[in-house]
């Protein structure tokens, strides 16, 4: 029981850190709020992301690794490489909100605890190998955030939520219909088990063919479910509105965290529990066809925004229909799905820290001068070169330009479609990376040839600052040196190639 | 040694950044003397090269990305092509940044940028690796980009960026191209690949040939995908136009023979006469085009989509001589053409219009400044002494004997660009003394004059005793074509 | 006698100019007058030097100097060598060269003084003397082309000398790119013979060309490519439009370029390649026929001009063609013998118009007049250069010309008649130059117009200085003696030299014709020339009968001559102005903006439009999401029935 609650326990380290932030707001203290409230919360909520991760490196360290809660949950090279990362997101949310925080008003500490919760739901997500855990920890995750897209409680914040929640109502539906139905045909919701054990893998396995029609009704139900939290067609369309009315560092937790979580479980479920040749090869089909529709979709709709959020969102739509293409290269020659998985793992990172740097910017800005108007970033160079060069270097990266993360990750995921003979694929995605450098270089071109409203330069906290440097040094860094974060993704990704 | 060629000028940008606001003044000497340096660099490389031994040299090999399906290394090293390139690129460089004395917007980052740029061709010439030729390939993006939109001129938005999204478009076609080879041979060690013969690659090579021939295609440019070109030089600042047409349209040609012949010799044999018919319909289609230019720059943009045409004449022959005329063309056309810009550049300084219509009987106040820009023009129409003459009659010499209509029509090209340099020098420089520009100054400034002296030296010394150039290129064909 | 020339002594031929040209370039601008005699010296000991090579191949066996050739580039098997070639052809031209441009680099510097482009000139005339004798020296067809585009650039510079007026750099661009269009056929036949052969050694291709290892119609192409290139340098017919204007340059340098030397260079080709020619008798009748055409055709127009140096422009057009012609009809020797000859009377008469013009500051013949009372020298030998070029006993020209039609004679009919009635007209124009320019009374002249002449103040015409003069004098006695080095019998110990010398330049001594001395010709021809002769001094020197009226009588006639056939306005206008630069230069500027460029702005726009009208399903609107989620999914059920059917 012990060695069960070790192998979570950066889940629970998480929670429970979000509980003390809960308790310790509600101890009685004068008003008007103290100042240096902000401060403590901020470190305290730091402590969080930092437990979980020294947590997860002892067990690292101690290469801990199988099964616990009757198998519901599994502790391998790919729950700890999610681990890592959600609990750096997480940080490097929570360093950057510092500023923002304040017009959270009295729920600041909720604000902190809502995002120390969601990532421990994540955590949990990425580690459990049965349907069951698996939705409870999406909702989790999904509520918390329903409610975080809503904490400013202005008309915009408010909408925003209502859009998300109900979407994500509905989402969650299609998603609970797939899983009733893979429950109904294979009568388990372990995805898989340890030898001997039934599980919906050993199932198809033996009878796979006589219930096709039915798993791929199932299959087909959870890819469109899940795409709403991956934020692919065709479930996207809450995007552009949610990272726009959203609290800019809830906006950037969405389109980091909760998208890499969503990948988390559709490599686990697709990978692990339906990836037998007898309807693998229709999946494939479907995700190569939602990551094409996607890029293009998102591509195609960010060149015509006026507002850096909106942009961001669908380019986080178009770089989710990357990732897909890495989900789709599922070759039979390499090592089976390892190639893809590792692929899509490595972009996933990638993705991370650049997002991550693009989003702290914004947050930056929209604090201080509160707006996201792409026209308001014009001559930012000027006001404060450091943020204009870190949000031009991360927007070069999301193009996919050396010497960056997001070139080497385009670079590896394309190079796993060609190698699965998805060379079609690959050029669809190579042509919207061409259009995706038109919207992205045109912001770096307004911030660096525009001219400013006002000449007064822009000053930020110096969590923002460390986070934002933490990032851009990651983006440069694993563009030049890419290889420690391969490893782990081909580590990680080892899983399932047994 | 070729590492070193290739990263101090992105340690001169971190410096360059590093350098204190109130120091800003003395940017430019900071920069001159790091490109003066790599030009010292190069010119040792160059001398250190053997043009007898076919194989690389000054190589250096670590790797870099490594998974069980995906390796990548840095693998660089030169061969007698790569060599005079990069001593190309040195010079150039520097001529670039000497003339890029007036430049007073943030010259920090401008100086800075020049050199990340120059970091970038190097490493297209010296790439050994597919993977890092791509890299550095795209490397070259953002500088160009920032140079053009900022310190441009007119539609620099614009300009700058329609120059890259064509690249990305090309080079965006490039990469699946390479993925595939590297699929099928298991490397992208270009040495390696020149051997390999490429198993059951992922679709038809020819489609892969056409992927990778878009992206040299539409950086050399050959029409139709020439339109960037025009439109980049006219709103670049002189410095980068000199550039761009002094290295970066090289690197189309480059990526030509170094990859396509030396990859895909079959594909390319395959196709070759297609490529000279485009290539003759290049020449006069650029030269023809150039003749109707009002603007100093643009002409000579449309000049360089002629030369260019030429270049791919010489490479289509593929034959030794045509190689190496094609390759001796590319530096040639590097020199006069970054010349005739660093003339335009100094007539528009003074006279502030580039307008051909607004100018003329300069050669009164600036007798210098005409006899460069005569030099310059007189190398462009391939006069004989001159570089420029010896490039073409090789590519003639080369491609008559593969075929011969596309060589009689590009042959025509030379009377057409005698046509179009002479209207212009008579136009801008003869004629009737014009009170309107009495008081232009005539050249005087010293980094004005070394860039040109240095210039007129290269162009006319090769033109007088190509060999010392000729040898060194024609070893680096040899080993492209794998001639003994 | 001298013993055999050394090869640095010939190869210093050549370097001396090019040395001369190092020093002038980097003289300081104060000591610009020292540019003249720099230049003059230099040229001089060039000119003794090649006394000396002539001497010794008139020693040597075969009459050709054996040098050895150096590599100069080199290209897996194409090689390019740099040699000399010096037999009797070259040792000629070398001393027709150097002698010519020694006296005009003297009589330039008193014709040039005072011009503020002084050492400018003398830079320009150094770089041309030295191309002119790359060309003649070297033995690699590609070196030869080398020079002779260099001597196309120096012609280029020295018309446009005086950049600042418009006809004077229009005149240059013209000549250059005539020039090159015929280089074109040049290049073209160098790039075939390269194929075919894969050498470029003169000697070689000659070797191949006798033995019949090239193809017949091959050869024919390669002989009309070099014509046509020599057609473009001599200005025959289609070529002669540039001649004429290259009169806007100083008048020395119409006498040496634009007369004696570097138009001969054309014909020089063609006898340089004389075996490659012979081979190809398709070849040898385009030559002779557009030289009997321009012969003719130029003659013609020499009569109308009243320009006195476009009379002589025109009058070296129709002698080159004369000289075209007989290399056409295979009299190689009387050819080069008539270049010879022509290159002293022509420069003689040019030097001459040169030393009226710096009388009347004009060249316009009907501003001049009665200048034989005031320039007594100039008069005297222009007279002299005059029935030299008219052919007259027994004057240099004479024997040149007299060989030549009766080379003719031999061959085509034709082309004996139009060499004749261009004989004729030749009498005729030079008469009607002599009458209009130094008898009757002076007609007033110019106002000085640049800055050469302001200095002098005018009291009516006058003698030139000795410095110009001198030239003349020696010119004239050349034209009047020049003759004996061909005489068609053998006298003061003269024996065909020049034919001697040139069979030997020949690998086989029977490709020339032997072109006999012909009295039936030779009086017929004279009798025509004094025709001429007295028909000029009728109309324009008694005026017996007016000019005007003849003008009136032969209307169409004068009108078609006066605009020069309309071969100006026919390039000029029509093909290049219209057809070239306005029709097919605008349309494809046309389809490169709208279709080219056009395509591609259009792409961006579509997708920027498309964008635009996709994002107006972003409603807002939570009912539209959830509609696109379930078509969507739908969709997706399709696509995976449609991929795997159950």
């Amino acid at each position: 029981m012990l060695d069960d609650l070790d192998r979570i326990g950066p889940v629970l380290a998480m929670a429970g850190v979000a509980a003390l932030i809960l308790i310790w707001d509600f101890l009685p203290r004068g008003r008007p709020l103290p100042a240096a409230r902000g401060k403590a919360l901020l470190v305290f909520a730091l402590v969080g992301p930092a437990l979980a991760a020294g947590w997860a490196y002892s067990l690292l360290s101690r290469d801990e690794t199988g099964f616990s809660f009757a198998n519901s949950v599994v502790l391998d090279d790919f729950s700890l490489y999610f681990w890592f990362l959600f609990c750096g997101i997480a940080a490097a949310i929570v360093l950057a909100s510092q500023e923002y925080a304040k017009r959270f008003g009295e729920y600041e500490a909720e604000f902190y605890a809502l995002v120390l919760f969601a990532t421990a739901a994540m955590l949990l997500l990425a580690a459990s190998r049965d349907l069951i855990l698996i939705f409870i920890a999406l909702e989790t995750t999904s509520i918390s955030q329903y409610i975080m897209a809503s904490l400013l409680r202005d008309e915009r914040s408010t909408e925003a939520g209502i859009k998300y929640l109900l979407m994500g109502a509905v989402a969650s539906a299609v998603i609970l219909y797939g899983m009733a139905y893979l429950f109904g045909l294979t009568g388990t919701t372990r995805l898989v088990a340890p030898d001997g054990e039934i599980s919906i893998a050993t199932v198809i396995a033996d009878r796979g063919d006589e219930m096709r029609a039915g798993l791929l009704l199932a299959s087909v139900m959870l890819i469109a479910g899940l795409s709403f939290k991956m934020a692919v067609v065709p479930f996207q369309m809450w995007v552009p509105d949610v990272y726009q009315g959203s609290p800019a560092p809830v906006a950037a937790f969405l389109s980091v965290a909760s998208k890499a979580a969503a990948f988390a479980v559709v490599l686990r479920i697709f990978y692990e529990g339906l990836s037998s040749e007898v309807i693998s090869d229709s999946w494939v089909d479907v995700f190569a066809i939602v990551a094409a529709v996607s890029m293009t979709a998102g591509n195609l709709l960010a060149m015509a925004q006026s507002n850096v959020r909106r942009l961001l969102g669908y380019s986080s739509i178009a770089q989710a229909g990357y990732i897909m293409v890495g989900l789709a290269a599922v070759s039979a020659a390499e090592g089976g799905f390892s190639a893809g998985a590792s692929s899509v793992l490595f972009f996933m990172g990638a993705y991370a820290v650049t997002n991550l740097a693009a989003f702290i910017v914004v947050i930056a800005v929209s604090a201080r001068l509160g707006t996201d108007e792409i026209a308001d970033y014009a001559g930012l160079a000027r006001r404060s070169p450091w943020l204009a060069g870190a949000l031009a270097f991360a927007l070069v990266s999301l193009t996919g330009i050396p010497p960056t993360a997001g070139f080497v990750a385009k670079l590896y995921i394309f190079n796993a479609a060609v190698e699965s003979h998805l060379v079609w694929l690959v050029f669809i995605a190579v042509l919207n990376s061409v259009a995706s450098a038109f919207y992205y270089l045109r912001v770096a071109g307004i911030m660096f040839t525009g001219e400013p409203k006002s000449e007064e330069s822009l000053s930020t906290t110096n969590a923002l600052k460390l986070a934002l440097m933490v990032a851009v040094a990651g983006i440069l860094f694993v563009g030049i040196v890419p290889s420690p974060l391969l490893d782990a993704a081909r580590d990680a990704a080892a899983v399932f190639s047994q | 040694m070729l590492s070193l060629l290739i990263f101090l000028p992105v340690i001169a940008a971190v410096a360059l950044m590093l350098l204190p606001r109130d120091q800003e003044k003395n940017a430019k000497y900071l920069a001159a003397l790091f490109a003066a340096v790599n030009l010292v660099l190069s010119l040792l490389m160059y001398t250190g090269f053997d043009s007898i031994d076919l194989t690389l040299q000054f190589t250096e090999r670590v790797k870099w990305i490594e998974t069980s399906n995906f390796t990548a290394q840095y693998f660089v090293g030169v061969d007698g092509l790569s060599a005079t390139l990069m001593l190309l690129t040195g010079l150039l460089f520097l001529v670039a940044t000497l003339i890029s004395w007036r430049v007073e917007l943030r010259p920090r980052e401008y100086y800075a940028w020049l050199m990340v740029l120059e970091t970038a061709v190097m490493g297209v010439f010296a790439a050994q690796d597919l993977i890092l030729f791509f890299l550095f390939w795209e490397l070259e993006l953002v500088p160009m980009f920032l140079l053009i939109s900022i310190w441009g001129t007119g539609r620099k938005q614009y300009s700058a960026m329609k120059f890259v999204l064509y690249t990305l478009s090309g080079s965006a076609l490039m990469l699946v191209g390479f993925l595939v080879i590297g699929f099928a041979a298991g490397t992208f060690d270009m040495e390696k690949l020149a051997q390999s013969d490429l198993a059951n690659p992922a679709i038809s090579l020819n489609a892969v040939f056409f992927l990778i021939l878009a992206a040299f295609a539409i950086k050399l440019p050959v029409i139709p995908l020439h339109t960037w070109l025009p439109d980049a030089h006219t709103d670049a600042p002189t410095a980068v136009s000199v550039i761009l047409a002094g290295v970066l349209l090289k690197m189309g040609g480059y990526g030509l023979i170094r990859i396509l012949v030396g990859i895909l010799p079959q594909q390319f044999h395959d196709y070759h006469v297609y490529l000279a018919a485009l290539a003759a319909a290049s020449v006069i289609y650029g030269a023809i085009l150039t003749m109707r230019q009002t603007d100093l720059k643009r002409l000579i943009a449309y000049s360089s989509v002629s030369h260019m045409g030429y270049v791919l004449l010489g490479v289509a022959a593929l034959g030794e001589v045509g190689l190496t005329g094609a390759a001796l063309q590319m530096f040639t056309h590097g020199t006069i053409t970054a010349l005739l810009f660093v003339m335009v550049g100094l007539v528009y300084d003074r006279a502030h219009t580039r307008q051909i219509s607004d100018l003329s009987g300069l050669a009164h106040v600036m007798p210098i400044a005409a006899t460069v820009f005569v030099v310059a023009g007189l190398a462009s129409l391939g006069l004989p002494t001159m570089s420029g003459f010896v490039a073409e009659l090789l590519i003639f010499l080369g491609s008559v004997q593969a075929f011969e209509a596309p060589t009689i029509i590009a042959v025509v090209g030379i009377l057409l660009s005698a046509g179009y340099i002479l209207w212009t020098v008579q136009r801008v420089f003869y004629g009737p003394r014009n009170e309107k520009w009495d008081d232009l100054p005539d050249t005087t400034a010293w980094w004005e004059q070394v860039s040109m002296a240095a210039l007129v030296g290269v162009i006319i010394g090769v033109g007088v005793y190509p060999a010392t150039i000729v040898d060194v290129l024609e070893s680096g064909v040899r080993r492209t074509l794998g001639l003994g | 006698m001298l013993n055999t020339v050394s090869e640095n002594a010939v190869w210093a031929i050549f370097f001396l100019p090019l040395a001369s040209l190092a020093l002038i370039l980097f003289l300081p601008r104060s000591q610009a007058k020292l540019a003249g005699h720099i230049t003059a010296t230099a040229v001089g000991v060039a000119f003794l030097l090649a006394l000396w090579v002539l001497d010794s191949s008139i020693q040597a066996d075969g009459h050709r100097l054996a040098f050895s050739s150096t590599e100069w580039l080199r290209v897996g098997t194409l090689q390019v060598n740099v040699g000399l070639n010096v037999d009797g052809l070259a040792a000629v031209m070398l001393v027709v060269v150097t002698g010519v441009s020694f006296l005009v680099q003297i009589y330039s510097q008193g014709y040039m003084a005072g011009d503020g482009g002084y050492y400018r000139y003398f830079a320009y005339m150094s770089l041309f003397t030295a191309s002119m004798l790359g060309v003649v020296l070297f033995d690699s067809i590609v070196l030869i082309y080398v020079f002779w585009e260099m001597v196309g650039l120096s012609s280029y510079l020295l018309i446009g000398f005086w950049f600042d007026r418009p006809a004077a750099a229009a005149a240059a661009k013209k000549a250059f790119l005539v020039t090159r269009f015929g280089d074109l056929g040049f290049l073209g036949a160098i790039l075939l013979i390269y194929a075919h052969t894969g050498t470029f050694d003169i000697a070689q291709i000659h070797q191949l060309a006798l033995t019949g290892a090239i193809g017949s119609t091959a050869l024919t192409f390669f002989a009309l490519g070099i014509f046509a290139g020599a057609a473009g340098k001599s200005a025959q017919v289609p070529f002669q439009v540039w001649l004429p204007d290259a009169m806007e340059g100083p008048t020395p340098v119409s006498a040496l370029v634009h007369s004696a030397t570097m138009v001969a260079a054309g014909v020089y080709l063609v006898a340089r390649m004389f075996p490659v020619f012979h081979e190809s008798s398709d070849a040898m009748h385009v030559v002779a026929a557009v030289g009997g055409i321009t012969a003719l055709s130029a003659a013609l127009l020499g009569v109308v001009m009243t320009d006195i140096k476009r009379v002589l422009a025109y009058s070296t057009i129709s002698q080159l063609g004369y000289m075209m012609l007989a290399l056409g009809v295979g009299a190689y020797v009387a050819a080069i013998f008539h270049l010879f000859t022509h290159a002293f009377f022509k420069a003689l008469l040019f030097l001459g118009s040169g030393s009226v013009n710096h009388a009347t500051n004009t060249f316009d013949m009907r501003l001049m007049g009665g200048l034989r009372k005031s320039m007594p020298i100039t008069f005297a030998t222009f007279l002299i250069g005059s029935l030299s070029l008219a052919g007259i006993f027994p004057m240099a020209g004479f024997w040149s010309k007299d060989e030549i039609l009766g080379a003719a004679w031999n061959d085509e009919k034709y082309l004996f008649w139009m060499g004749l009635i261009a004989a004729g007209l030749t009498a005729l124009y030079m008469g009607r130059v002599i009458c209009m320019t130094f008898l009757g009374e002076y007609r007033g002249g110019a106002e000085p117009e640049h800055g050469a002449h302001a200095t002098e103040h005018h009291a009516g015409p006058h003698e030139s200085p000795r410095v110009m003069t001198l030239p003349l004098i020696v010119l004239a006695v050349m034209a009047v003696i020049g003759g004996l080095f061909n005489l068609p019998w053998s006298f003061l110990g003269l024996n065909h030299e020049i034919e001697h010398l040139l069979v030997g330049a020949l690998p086989d001594p029977e490709l020339v014709k032997e072109a006999k001395f012909q009295y039936g010709v030779a009086t017929l021809s004279t009798a025509v020339a004094l025709g001429g002769i007295a028909l000029a001094w009728v109309v324009y020197g008694a005026k017996v009968v007016p000019a005007a009226l003849l003008s009136r009588i032969f209307k169409p006639v004068h009108v078609l001559l006066e605009n020069k056939y309309y071969a100006d306005v026919l390039y000029e206008r029509v093909i290049v102005g219209f057809l070239f630069y306005q029709v097919v230069g605008s349309l494809l500027a046309l389809f490169d903006r709208l279709v080219v460029d056009g395509a591609v702005n259009g792409v961006g726009f579509t997708a920027r439009r498309g964008a635009s009208v996709v994002r107006h399903v972003q409603t807002g609107q939570f009912q539209t999401y959830g509609a696109v989620a379930f078509s969507g999914l739908v969709f997706m059920l399709i696509v995976v029935l449609v991929v795997s059917p159950l």
